[in-house]
């Protein structure tokens, strides 16, 4: 079946994110030295333009032989990446340009590759694209956190390459984990289109092959116990690296594991659905008690970030359209939450590599506004009614009840009473305790930007859900369907 | 020989990959396990397509390998880095962020 | 203004003053200010909330008005009818009522803060107000709400300021520690809550409490562990006498009047729910029952007056939940109302004479009543009111109680409650003869009257605590059935007991010598008095009896439930603690646990079927 022009209009959105990426590496080209800040504005542009036109591009159908669909499932995702992309971008503007002055255009064309494959892998229907794409986010990613190669003059950053290096090692086993797992699907099944592969009889080569491609898609999302380079990796990197890192890769990471485990392994699903839960339970325990005595508060948003995975995954564990679909709108939710944590962060401390809780005493005072938008974000991420994580967790809780699941649901929430603990001690030491120093904080125009969108994401969806939960409703419901 | 003769080997040779990279001390070699457990799958993806009947295991080989190829070239950046900041490349050297 | 707008005002305002004083530090710290805006937002929430209530007495259910907030199609297919999931405003004789109770309570204790607060810097005092500001939003948001899930929004945000105002004192290592005890018990309890609503919803497709429900039975269940933690029912209600850390007016407001209030607000909220499910009504009766009589029996050997109220709080919350458990809204409710007044009113009143001697130990205290008239009026009358002494409010509400719980044939609660009835008049009488009456400890040698800001708020709450009971008939008509009071068996049992437990604590504390006393009393048994065994023996009862039991029972309270929560929290900080030496920084450890992990999970996976 020879491809036509017509297979590429599902994938234009990316394609243009693709060519506009190689449009920033010709500028970097030509642009003089002490101007490549003008490349943080132009990836800016590029993806806000790509989000806009997602709006008015139809982007749905089967392409390259039914390998790619495009549809609303995808259209979704992309969309979340494309913002992920875009709010870390409009942050990082300041800490590149003051920290790798020479090395800007690098740094935003690895982030728009990363983000490329980010926004192909959704709509991938086969194998072979599917750890493509999957691979072409997660390289970059490794490279970006250990951008900030030199100890420069502060004293900073001297921790990236090895945060770096773990998330590269890590990322490479499990590269080569989920090849093996995948060559054992794909010898077992005859096929690599996920459709085919839902044929296939259940046989212990199978079964073992299926577990090892699961388990190698899962260390990206950081699901318990594939998660142990995730503190070492936040704790180490720049901070707006990091804040990509906490929901960028588990973006893709729950697009890819949805794609295999509710298309593909569809049929077989019965060996996974233990291994799934024994990962909800060790992450929601490992995620919330390795969390309690932290005191760096990148390293306790790591851990954090684990345990949020395990709620995602009692979406995906439910295997119904409406758990999935919360799933969606729980990352979402994440997403904003999250990000908005890690801009505060890179605020108070741009000049360090961890932040340590104290840090951030008496902030309410130095900012009342930053104050008052990291209290939002807590609340939000803890789950606390008004923001938009309380609905996350609520309607995570009723999928697991409607599939019957009622014994997840409680043990959900008394982690949940856990979370609290380290959140509110980092709202505390905002709020209650007094500001080490007196220095005002000189927030940049463009990260207070960033911070504005976040913290109108979590207060908007928050009080007004309904639009984000339908969306994502009818997304999951495409994508079980068979529509994209 | 039969199917079970090439599963054996990349089994075997997937396992001397982990071995090699849970023992040993320099970050190259442990690169070059990675890359024996990635061709373990290679391996598995060939003698699949033979027995199979159809060429798309030789495919998926084909872009596994330029993938495994990219993944590499990034590895040994990450290296050459370390032994800029460290001097060696021993990986027990970084291990200073813990708990 | 319509009904609706002035519901709205009384919510909003508030939260506009908080907000504002959040985000202007310069107003924040400028002295009396924000004190002075607070007061005054809450006093249009009161004039509000008391135009609503003469709507209210006319027209019972006043107003119904929601908007649509999430459609149904979001929340997944269900078996019921569609519909849509609402939010706005519900003004019906019970919120209209409860809003009174809420915005006057709220209101006198601003005022009491302005006064008692005085001392504090100026950040913390501004500090102190934002939160008493959007307290009042939170309560209001609760009260107003039209179906479960709105109540329960305003539910969690009550909890997390009550945590804001209990830590107010943060740089004290108890009253931090206190808070977040307060906070993740009650928010343990709140589970119940999410579960019970999503219960809920999954079986009838909305979060209202009308029509009839199949699976009642379990939702109210759920409903009630989060009744039990919020109202500091047994045994969750450890975290109660610990939140006395915060300032007092924050325990007169929140957990008196109306924070812990909002447990049995809800139940008489959704009272058609309830009643559709016997047993867990019969179970409420049983834990309002002992609970009541428990936190009495520790009342009794507390030392300290701040911890005396709490346990009465609790005592008296139990009397609310039996009564609900024996299905009677009115009179729960009623109770509930009263109690707000009084039992605020004994808070204040506490805080000043606190304020006075600066401690809250009741032997520093003593002869306070010459010095401080008012403030000592304030208390005995509350004292009067709580023991349930003929004429007072607290009579009033608790007889019907009894009697509805003697009607419902719940025998055994009700022993509980009598019981309860008379060591409540006990320890209470203990409390104004020591701290009132005789000689004055070497603290309060310089004790004088407090200013006009702290005994204002007595004044203006003494007068529904004293009148309050003989509005029964149109109160309980509001939001129940018109019950008019008559005297009954029942009612006569409960005051003599309230009397006699009153001169039982004059035998003991009141008089100069107890001994004396009884000697003159008995007198006419002649010899046997004469040789002081009735003395001696009755001594022995109180002291080995009755505070020995008590005692005993105080010290399981403190060390075994207390202990129990107080080590779920130690044990879950130790195992996190204790997992860190697994991160060990070697990235080959990590591929480790990975490649073992797979290999096991693998195998694992390739033998199930």
């Amino acid at each position: 079946m020879t491809p036509t022009l017509e297979d590429l209009r599902p994938l234009s959105l990316d394609l243009a994110l693709l060519l506009g990426a190689f449009a920033v590496l010709t500028v970097d080209l030509f642009l003089p030295h002490g101007r490549k800040r003008a490349l943080g504005w132009l990836t800016l542009a590029l993806l806000l333009g790509v989000f806009t036109a997602s709006f008015f591009v139809d982007v749905s159908g089967p392409a390259f032989a039914g390998t790619y669909l495009g549809g609303p499932w995808a259209l979704m995702w992309k969309r979340i990446a494309l913002c992920a992309g875009a709010l870390t971008t409009l942050a990082s503007l300041d800490h590149v340009d003051r920290h790798f002055p020479t090395r800007q255009g690098e740094f935003y064309l690895l982030l728009l590759f990363c983000l490329t494959g980010m926004t192909i892998l959704p709509g991938v229907r086969d194998i072979i694209p599917l750890i493509i794409s999957f691979e072409l986010m997660g390289i970059p990613l490794s490279v970006l956190a250990a951008y900030a190669k030199t100890e420069d003059k502060d004293g900073v950053h001297k921790h990236a390459p090895e945060a770096g290096l773990k998330l590269y090692l890590v990322s490479a086993v499990s590269t080569a984990i989920t090849l093996f797992g995948l060559s054992l699907v794909y010898g077992m099944s005859g096929a690599t289109k996920l459709d085919a592969i839902a044929h296939a009889q259940l046989s212990p080569l199978l079964s073992v092959g299926m577990l090892m491609t699961l388990a190698g898609l899962a260390f990206k999302i950081g699901a318990v116990p594939f998660h142990m380079w995730i503190p070492d990796t936040y704790q180490g990197a720049p901070t707006p690296v990091v804040a990509f890192l906490s929901v960028a890769p588990k973006a893709s990471g729950f697009a890819a594991l949805s794609a295999i485990l509710l298309i593909a392994f569809r049929a077989n699903q019965a060996p996974l659905a233990s291994v799934l839960v024994l990962s909800i339970v060790a992450s929601l325990l490992v995620g919330n008690l390795m969390a309690l005595p932290q005191n760096d508060v990148k390293r306790m948003l790591g851990y954090s970030g684990i345990a949020q995975v395990g709620y995602m995954l009692i979406g995906l564990y439910t295997g119904t359209s409406y758990g999935v679909g919360m799933l969606l709108f729980y990352l979402t939710g994440y997403l904003v939450s999250n990000l908005g944590v890690f801009f505060v962060l890179e605020v108070v401390a741009p000049r360090r590599f961890g932040v340590d809780v104290s840090e951030l005493d008496g902030l309410v005072r130095r900012a009342p506004w930053l104050g008052l938008a990291l209290l939002m974000f807590l609340l939000s991420l803890a789950g606390i009614p008004f923001a938009v994580g309380f609905w996350a967790k609520f309607f995570i809780f009723m999928a697991a009840y409607r599939a019957g699941q009622t014994w997840l649901v409680l043990f959900g929430a008394t982690m949940a009473i856990v979370s609290l603990f380290y959140y509110l001690r980092v709202a505390r030491a905002a709020f209650m305790q007094p500001p080490a120093t007196n220095e005002t904080l000189q927030i940049r125009p463009a990260l207070a930007a960033a911070i504005i969108v976040c913290l109108l994401g979590v207060v908007g969806m928050g009080l007004y859900p309904a639009p984000f939960l339908e969306r994502a409703a009818a997304a999951a419901q495409a994508f079980l369907e068979g529509q994209g | 020989m039969g199917l079970s003769a090439y599963l054996l080997v990349s089994a075997a040779l997937f396992c001397l990959g982990v071995f090699g990279l849970l023992t040993r001390r320099n970050a190259v070699g442990i690169l070059a396990s990675v890359e024996l457990m990635a061709n373990a799958g290679n391996i598995n993806l060939v003698a699949f397509a033979r027995f199979n009947g159809n060429a798309t295991g030789q495919i998926f080989a084909l872009f596994s390998t330029a993938l495994t190829v990219a993944e590499v070239v990034v590895g040994l950046a990450l290296v050459i880095l370390l032994y800029r900041s460290r001097g060696d490349v021993l990986v027990e050297s970084a291990s200073e962020l813990k708990g | 203004m319509s009904p609706i707008q002035l519901a709205l005002l009384a919510t909003f305002l508030p939260l506009g003053t908080a907000f504002s004083l959040i985000v202007l530090p310069g107003v924040r710290r400028a002295g009396k200010l924000p004190g002075y805006i607070s007061v005054v937002t809450a006093l249009v929430a009161l004039v509000s909330a008391l135009q609503l209530f003469a709507y209210g007495l006319e027209v019972h259910d006043i107003a119904r008005v929601t908007t649509q907030w999430l459609p149904h199609s979001v929340l997944g297919a269900s078996s019921a009818a569609p519909s849509t999931i609402e939010i706005g405003v519900l003004l019906d004789g019970l919120s209209v009522s409860m809003l009174v109770v809420v915005c006057l309570v709220a209101f006198c204790v601003q005022v009491f803060s302005l006064g008692y607060m005085a001392d504090e810097p100026p950040a913390d005092f501004g500090r102190y107000f934002t939160w008493q500001s959007l307290f009042l939003f939170a309560m209001n948001t609760l009260v107003i709400a039209p179906n479960l899930l709105q109540l329960f929004l305003g539910w969690e945000l009550v909890g997390l300021v009550s945590y804001l105002l209990i830590g107010y004192y943060w740089k004290k290592p108890s009253a931090a520690r206190a808070a977040l005890k307060a906070f993740w018990i009650t928010k343990l309890a709140d589970m119940g809550l999410v579960a019970g609503l999503i219960v809920l919803f999954v079986n009838t497709g909305s979060f209202n409490w009308t029509g009839t429900v199949a699976v009642a039975g379990p939702v109210t269940l759920l409903l009630f562990i989060a009744v039990m933690g919020k109202s500091a029912q047994f045994p969750l209600h450890v975290w109660l006498p610990d939140a006395m850390e915060g300032p007092t007016p924050v325990s007169a407001l929140l957990h008196a009047a109306t924070m812990v209030a909002a447990g049995v607000f809800l139940v008489a909220r959704a009272h058609p729910l309830f009643e559709q499910a016997p047993n867990t009504q019969n179970f409420m009766a049983y834990v309002g029952g002992f609970t009541a009589l428990f936190a009495s029996i520790v009342a009794v050997v507390q030392n300290d007056i701040k911890k005396v109220l709490a346990y009465s709080t609790c005592s008296q919350l139990g009397y609310m939940v039996c009564a609900l458990g024996a299905g009677s809204q009115v009179a729960g409710f009623f109770h509930l109302t009263t109690h707000a007044f009084f039992k605020a009113m004994l808070f204040l009143a506490a805080g000043g004479l606190i304020h006075a001697v600066h401690s809250n130990d009741i032997h520093h205290m003593g002869g306070l009543f010459r010095k401080m008239k008012l403030t000592s009026g304030a208390f005995i009358i509350g004292a009067l009111a709580l023991a349930g002494v003929p004429g007072f409010s607290g009579f009033f509400s608790k007889d019907l109680i009894l009697e509805e719980v003697w009607e419902r044939g719940l025998y055994l609660p009700f022993a509980a409650l009598l019981i309860a009835a008379f060591l409540t008049a006990f320890y209470m009488g203990r409390v104004v003869f020591i701290a009132l009456f005789g000689k004055p400890s070497e603290h309060a040698e310089h004790a004088h009257e407090s200013g006009f800001a702290m005994t204002f708020p007595l004044v203006v709450l003494a007068i529904p605590a004293l009148c309050a009971g003989y509005f029964g008939a149109e109160l309980s008509g509001m939001y129940g059935e018109a019950t008019h009071f008559h005297l009954s068996p029942v009612g006569m049992t409960a005051s003599a007991l309230g009397l006699c437990g009153i001169g039982l604590s004059y035998f003991m504390f009141g008089a100069p010598q107890g001994g004396a006393a009884l000697r003159t009393v008995f007198a006419p048994l002649g010899r046997l008095a004469a040789s002081g065994i009735v003395d001696k023996s009755f001594l022995f009862g109180y002291r080995t009896v009755l505070r020995g039991f008590a005692g005993g029972i105080g010290w399981f309270d403190r060390y075994i439930i207390d202990g129990l929560m107080n080590a779920i929290g130690y044990v879950t900080l130790e195992v996190g603690a204790r997992l860190r030496p697994l991160q060990t920084g070697k990235v080959q450890d990590y591929v480790y646990v990975m490649v073992v992990a797979t290999i096991a999970l693998g195998t694992f996976a390739a033998f199930l079927r």
